[in-house]
């Protein structure tokens, strides 16, 4: 018998949520057959049967599992007879207790139980208690789980999380005085949390924002003309989406310091070398970033239709943490959805700047002297003030448009 | 300061200028704070003036003049070698002076303002000075150390029954001397005293070094031997009148002076706590948490007034914790190990523990494999290092000349979390007494290169 245990899958996941089973309690399955999704504050994984045989359901779903615990059991019905019997859960909790904090108390400073210490060199303990935070609460990543100053700063920018439960706790008097009904509390969901997490890292960068209108009408004229034939010989839908992509890629390349993140312990910028185009989706759940990877390399057809293969795994839920991690610059389209007229967008931390596209409209334009219906469409470039100015924010934008406004270059791709 | 003057109004009051004390006010300093130090008697307190420094410059002293007559296997014959003991006691006294005087200069750099008198709480942030001054502080650190403890039965006189602080400030060398305790302090002493010629008495209430390993023990106390100090195991003094100093087995021990070294008590004496509602448990000691914050959250306390171990590095550590955690800063006193050395001879050194426990092993070296033990003729010894099961360092002891240097790379190794490999994998310079580190790493991940240990291994 053997038992599926929720794990780490690499990311410093320490909980989930038993999204759903995909089989069921006492079927047979095969080795390697996914049996269960779990939704985690990354992304929605699926677990593989470690080996063939019949499985047993411990974790319900719409339950929340910590790492270690024990989702299911797999083998012969003789041997699962027995599983029932133990308390995998409480197992699994009593195991993460371990981690106990130094005492500075007067009585003599001893290890008693030198194998269940913080592991942590004094530097790290030092920042902990600097950002207030209790050190046994982290995990670490290092050999034997040190603690890491990296560990520590990712459980600082987490502990978001945390500070709402004690605002609950805060409001718990104040809750009391109205009546139920006037008020709903509704917990984040895994997906909410990671995208709280992310806003406020995020919200930390001094930004700024450049807005600017492109005449969209030979880009129009292009993927209306470009519409129908990939449609009809590869059946792709393409939108406008890859050659605002191909012309940001272009933008980058003149513009190199918008392909970055910023170190901000080192004072240092991180060019990508790279260019990994994120885009901004909305998924059933909440706000996803799907990634195009070595967007450059690839062709304006190749990106629609792996626009098009991201968009469905967002939907279906089936998107791995793989398709959603380095970014380089991420491009976020309001105009999917048709309204909007100008947004300013939240950068997509750690990247430099992010682009916001809204929808093609007709908008009078102003052509030799005259005013003619145009296809006119807007943007926003906000960007890290740090690393960026706003002179090459209008360079960057510049060269976006140009792109974008220049047949010769939209019909080479 | 003038009597009658207005309160002076500060950031932060250190009460106590001992190692603790100094080491908070100008940490505090530091950080932009404006600091009163308080103390009564000497800047540097007991460490500088009456127990670390001068023991460790005594205890060199007696080993000069000891190996001067004890090295004819190097083929040194040094005949008719003397000691001038006022002479000895003019360095040891310089030595102190010269140290304090370093004190007072870094308080002045860092505009500290070293108040001379005894301070005593008259509200909760509130502090009266003997030399007349009132201080009104924001926060306060106490680091008020502690006293050698009495004994009823032999109160100290300073001429016959000597506390430690008197039988290091001695100007002649006493023919007989009886010391009353057997712990680390008493240990120093002896040895000390017995290089210089004495005639050494210990008497131990149950053993010598008591609360320590008893491997590391046995061979202090065989060179203790070798040195003519006659150990009083599991005896009492009874009675001492000035030349026979009586036990409770019915021996009677000829000696000049009596030292009592049984401890150490808390000094909180006239600080008047009460009034500043400073809490205090045991035999004295002030209560802290892990940010050293007394029951009173704007005083802070810190060294040898709030327990044990009772050790100047502990303190010095204290000071620069509890400074930057008045200060605002986000610091606690979190550290895994507090070393401690004994300067016996040789020298027992030891961070975290190396005592048997579940789920922890323990490996020892003998200095009889170490080159520079071996050339110096200095193989008694040897090096323990306790790990457990991923093979983290939890202790280890070092029983060596220099254990004080090489104990340090110990302390730096568990506070690191570092592993056996960590240590055996630094090269480390040879031929050095701290290649007993490398060697018992080695040994403990079943590689060690110059000790055999056969199928043990």
């Amino acid at each position: 018998m053997e038992e599926i245990k929720f794990v780490d899958i690499g990311e410093g996941i320490t909980e989930g949520h038993v999204q759903k089973w995909l089989v069921k309690d006492m079927d047979d399955v095969k080795e390697d057959q996914a049996v269960v999704q779990v939704e985690t504050d990354k992304a929605v994984v699926s677990m593989p049967a470690p080996k063939p045989g019949k499985i047993k359901i411990v974790a319900k779903e719409g339950s929340d599992v910590k790492v270690g615990d024990v989702m299911a059991y797999i083998g012969t019905p003789e041997e699962l007879k027995s599983a029932g019997t133990s308390k995998p859960t409480e197992k699994a909790v009593a195991v993460k207790n371990v981690a106990t904090k130094p005492q500075a108390q007067g009585a003599q400073i001893q290890i008693d139980k030198p194998s269940q210490r913080v592991l942590a060199p004094p530097s790290v303990r030092h920042l902990a208690e600097t950002l207030g935070i209790d050190i046994s609460k982290v995990k670490g990543t290092g050999a034997n789980g040190k603690i890491t100053e990296d560990d520590v700063k990712a459980y600082a920018s987490s502990t978001s999380a945390e500070n709402g439960k004690a605002n609950t706790e805060k409001t718990e008097e104040a809750k009391q005085m109205q009546p139920v009904t006037a008020t709903e509390r509704i917990p984040l969901t895994q997906t909410r949390k990671a995208i709280a997490r992310n806003m406020e890292l995020s919200w930390q960068i001094p930004r700024a924002s450049h807005m600017d209108l492109i005449d969209a009408t030979t880009l129009f004229d292009i993927v209306k003309k470009e519409k129908e034939k990939t449609l009809k010989q590869l059946d792709i839908k393409l939108s406008y989406l890859p050659f605002i992509i191909k012309a940001a890629v272009e933008a980058l390349k003149e513009n190199p310091h918008f392909n970055a993140s910023y170190d901000k312990e080192k004072q240092e910028i991180i060019v990508k070398k790279y260019y990994n185009i994120g885009l901004a989706a909305e998924a059933p759940d909440g706000l996803k970033v799907v990634v195009i990877r070595d967007s450059d390399k690839k062709s304006i057809v190749e990106i629609a239709k792996e626009i098009d293969e991201l968009h469905k795994k967002v939907l279906n839920q089936t998107i791995s943490l793989a398709e959603m991690r380095d970014t380089s610059f991420t491009i976020t389209n309001v105009g999917s959805l048709g309204g909007g007229f100008l947004a300013i967008p939240m950068i997509n931390y750690p990247d430099v700047a992010i682009l916001g596209i809204t929808m093609i409209r007709d908008m009078p334009v102003v052509k030799d002297g005259n005013i003619v219906a145009g296809k006119v469409l807007p943007f926003t470039i906000t960007f890290d003030h740090r690393v960026v100015d706003g002179a090459e924010a209008v360079k960057f934008g510049n060269a976006f448009k140009a792109y974008l406004e220049d047949p010769e270059f939209l019909d080479m791709l | 300061m003038v009597m009658g003057e207005v309160p002076e109004e500060v950031d932060i009051a250190v009460v106590g200028g001992g190692v603790g004390g100094y080491t908070a006010a100008i940490r505090a300093a530091e950080l932009g704070k404006s600091v009163v130090l308080i103390e009564k008697e000497k800047l540097g307190g007991h460490c500088l003036n009456y127990a670390c420094i001068p023991s460790k410059t005594l205890i060199h002293i007696s080993n000069i003049f000891y190996d001067s007559t004890h090295s004819q296997k190097f083929g040194i014959n040094a005949q008719n070698v003397t000691i001038d003991a006022k002479k000895m006691l003019e360095w040891r006294v310089g030595a102190s002076e010269k140290l304090e005087k370093g004190v007072a200069f870094l308080c002045k750099q860092n505009k500290i303002d070293v108040l001379k008198g005894a301070g005593t709480f008259i509200e909760k942030n509130r502090l009266q000075v003997t030399d007349g001054t009132e201080v009104i502080f924001k926060k306060a650190i106490l680091a008020t150390g502690s006293v050698p403890t009495r004994l009823d039965s032999m109160p100290f006189d300073g001429k016959k029954v000597l506390d430690y602080k008197q039988a290091l400030l001695m100007d002649y060398i006493p023919e007989e001397m009886a010391i009353v305790g057997a712990g680390y302090v008493a240990v120093e002493i002896s040895m000390l005293y017995a290089k210089l010629g004495s005639k050494v008495h210990v008497i131990a209430r149950s053993d010598v070094l008591s609360k320590f390993d008893r491997d590391a023990v046995s061979i202090v106390k065989k060179h203790m031997q070798m040195l003519g100090i006659n150990i009083h195991l599991g005896a009492n003094p009874k009675n001492y009148d000035g030349s026979i100093l009586e036990l409770d087995n019915g021996e009677k021990i000829k000696t000049d002076v009596v030292v009592v070294a049984v401890g150490l008590s808390p000094y909180t004496e006239g600080l008047g706590l009460e009034n500043a509602g400073v809490e205090t448990y045991g035999k004295g000691f002030i209560k802290v948490d892990e940010k050293l914050r007394t029951s009173n959250p704007d005083i802070y306390a810190i060294g040898d007034v709030i327990g044990e171990p009772m050790l100047a590095h502990k303190s010095m550590r204290q000071g620069v914790v509890s400074a930057e955690s008045a200060a605002g800063l986000g610091s606690s006193y979190d550290n895994i190990v507090v070393p401690a050395v004994i300067f016996s001879d040789p020298e027992i050194a030891i961070a975290g523990s190396v005592d048997p426990q579940d789920g922890i092993t323990v490996k020892k070296f003998p200095l009889s494999a170490l080159g520079r033990a071996i050339a110096l003729d200095e193989t008694d010894g040897f090096a323990k290092v306790a790990y457990d099961s991923n093979n983290i360092i939890t202790g280890v002891e070092i029983v060596s000349p220099d254990a004080n240097v090489v104990i340090t790379e110990a302390a730096l190794a568990i506070e690191m979390g570092a592993t056996l490999e960590d240590v055996a994998d630094t090269i480390h310079p040879h031929p050095t007494y701290s290649e007993s580190m490398k060697e018992v790493t080695e040994a403990a991940l079943g590689r060690a290169i110059h000790f055999f240990y056969g199928n043990s291994q």
